[in-house]
């Protein structure tokens, strides 16, 4: 892979949390590369920092230390709006559970990516149409969201996380919730939907079925990243 | 930045299906709403009703208007129809009533009995004027009064002297040696001395009755006690338009007007302090309702984050649906003050003023606009100032 095709590049990224007790580290000179179409399983035990990492990358939490290039910008230090903006443009979230916004239906809850992003109500329409087709769910376009199946609700949080066309695709432990039928469907679904080339994805997982199904693997422990050969 | 129309489509959205949470905010503000509107669209109507049954205990809306008889200068000094009609017009008046009365009692005789009497000459508006309503029979017409028809209405206490337990309605009385048909009797509450008087058309009695001084008494009788002191003032100006003012004397009751004033400022303040409450209560309902919201929509508020909405997104998404919660409530009691407004104008046979309802509507959604900023900016900033990773990690 080529240097252009490099969309994140993270360099001696460091994170403490401050508490009344003192600050605890999390994360300590994490390096880390993701380039287009490449897929990241981040594994690890509970509280090694790798849902930290993540948010990092998705602008919800500003490290310590270190550099954060997205896209060949240096964005450590933007303010609030920017984030805002850049998580819009450049990120899809998938989180474990509770995805979904309680009380809208399919359509509605993936319209929301698109009405922040600016694009008119037609073209909502399509996007949201082409990208439920990907998923397989486009019948269920006006179904309650409180009424689908748990792995159904997770074919639309990936439909959600697609919709607005992101270069990543971010996701916290997206099978956490799912059996292993279910599991492997979404992990189908992810590398159907990065197979284009322009889409990477991060999948922090603590189940490494899902994780062998990744191009790339990185195991966190003692704030470190360690890439499994 | 989040467009307006995406704004109020999510706004009523999110209030119709949360809209349980409201059902307390929305019944407070439209009832304030519905109480203001009626208030002011009805106030003066319902004013000059109350005005015409506080009369019946004093009469502080009714202006006096006289030429003084103790002035030899201006004994024969009477009013001039084209005065009457200009005083009619003033701002403020509701009805005037031209009167004369007989300068030396009047007497008849039934069965070889003399009965003395006061006999007063009045118009047709002089009923209406004075709040006055019969006991038995009718009052004057305008066209007893233009036709100059020998009829007669007496004070029921001067019948019961009279005719004692005898039927008397339809009888003739006779009076300066011409006889009147009685058309009806006077009694009720504020009365007073009347009751004991008889009233012939005024034109009848002007024509018929000897010694009856001129037309030199009006009965000016104003909109509301707000009018009285206005058109007192105007009176004088008025009748020297058409005539010499000399010996004019207006008559105020001023110790009862000024004692009404007190009454109704403090039912007002009453009105006003019950309706500002209502509305405070209702905005606060809907303070506590969105506070909730925010705290049972955290994930919620965190997606939306993540998905790249920014603070101001999320802050005038939670404003709007405070806004929305507002002004729909004030519809719905524009609504309802409308039906009251018009209940309330067939009952009291008054039709309310289209500019003021439009006025008070106005003003109401201008409150409202207030109401639901002021309750929701709150709310709406805490949403806003939410971090991302702590809302959609809310459980």
């Amino acid at each position: 892979m080529n240097n252009s095709d490099c969309i994140i590049k993270i360099s001696n990224l460091a994170m403490n949390f401050h508490t009344p007790a003192g600050d605890i580290p999390v994360l300590n000179g994490v390096n880390l590369e993701i380039h287009k179409g490449e897929s990241l399983a981040i594994l690890g035990p509970s509280g090694s920092g790798k849902s930290t990492l993540l948010f990092i990358v998705g602008l919800f939490l500003t490290p310590t230390a270190g550099s954060y290039v997205l896209n060949g910008r240096e964005i450590i230090d933007i303010d609030e709006k920017n984030k805002a903006e850049f998580r819009r443009n450049y990120f899809g979230f998938v989180f474990q559970s509770c995805n979904l916004i309680e009380n809208s239906t399919v359509f509605e809850d993936l319209e929301y990516p698109l009405i922040y992003a600016g694009i008119p109500p037609r073209e909502r329409k399509e996007r949201i149409d082409e990208v439920l087709t990907r998923v397989h769910m486009g019948h269920r376009i006006y179904h309650r969201t409180n009424l689908l199946s748990g792995g159904e609700q997770q074919r639309v949080a990936v439909a959600r996380a697609l919709v607005n066309r992101p270069h990543v695709i971010l996701a916290d432990e997206p099978t956490g919730q799912l059996d292993s039928e279910n599991s492997q469907n979404i992990m189908d679904l992810f590398l159907e939907c990065i197979s284009d080339k322009k889409t990477a994805l991060i999948l922090v997982t603590h189940d490494h079925k899902v994780a062998d199904r990744c191009a790339k693997t990185c195991y966190f422990n003692g704030g470190t990243l360690t890439e499994v050969a | 930045m989040i467009n307006v129309r995406d704004l109020l489509r999510i706004g009523t959205r999110q209030v119709f299906r949360h809209r349980n949470r409201y059902y307390g905010g929305i019944l407070a503000i439209a009832l304030g709403t519905c109480g203001f509107i009626v208030v002011m669209t009805m106030g003066r109507d319902i004013k000059m009703n109350i005005n015409r049954d506080l009369d019946l205990l004093g009469g502080a809306t009714m202006v006096k208007v006289t030429f003084r008889r103790d002035m030899p200068s201006c004994v024969k000094s009477f009013f001039k129809q084209d005065t009457v009609d200009a005083i009619s017009r003033l701002p403020g008046v509701n009805i005037v009533s031209l009167s004369a009365m007989k300068n030396l009692y009047a007497s008849t005789f039934l069965r070889e009995k003399e009965f003395g009497f006061v006999l007063v000459g009045v118009d047709d508006a002089f009923w209406t004027a004075s709040s006055f309503t019969p006991k038995s029979g009718r009052f004057f017409s305008i066209e007893d009064v233009t036709e100059r028809r020998k009829v007669c209405v007496l004070g029921s206490v001067l019948a019961n002297r009279i005719f004692g337990n005898l039927p008397a309605l339809g009888q003739s009385i006779l009076i300066d040696c011409d006889y009147y048909e009685i058309i009806g009797f006077l009694e009720g509450t504020g009365v007073g001395d009347m009751n004991q008087f008889a009233f012939l058309p005024i034109t009848t009695a002007v024509d018929r009755i000897d010694c009856m001084t001129p037309k030199n008494k009006l009965y000016v009788r104003c909109r509301t006690w707000d009018d009285v002191e206005s058109v007192a003032s105007l009176i004088p100006g008025t009748v020297r338009q058409f005539q010499s003012d000399n010996g004019l004397q207006v008559d105020v009751a001023r110790a009862q007007l000024k004692y009404i004033k007190k009454i109704a400022w403090w039912i007002q303040l009453f009105v006003f302090v019950s309706i500002s409450a209502t509305l405070c209560l209702g905005a606060t309902g809907i303070w506590y309702g969105m506070m909730t919201a925010v705290r049972s929509r955290t994930r919620e508020i965190g997606l939306k984050k993540a998905m790249g909405a920014t603070n101001h997104d999320i802050m005038a998404q939670f404003l709007t649906e405070s806004l929305c919660l507002s002004i729909g409530s004030t519809v719905i009691g524009t609504g309802l003050g409308w039906l009251i407004m018009n209940i309330i104008g067939a009952l009291i046979h008054s039709s309310p003023v289209h500019g003021l309802f439009i006025a008070s509507v106005m003003t109401s959604i201008t409150i409202s606009v207030i109401l639901g900023v002021a309750a929701g900016y709150y709310p709406s900033a805490q949403a806003a100032r939410l971090e991302v990773i702590s809302a959609v990690r809310f459980e």
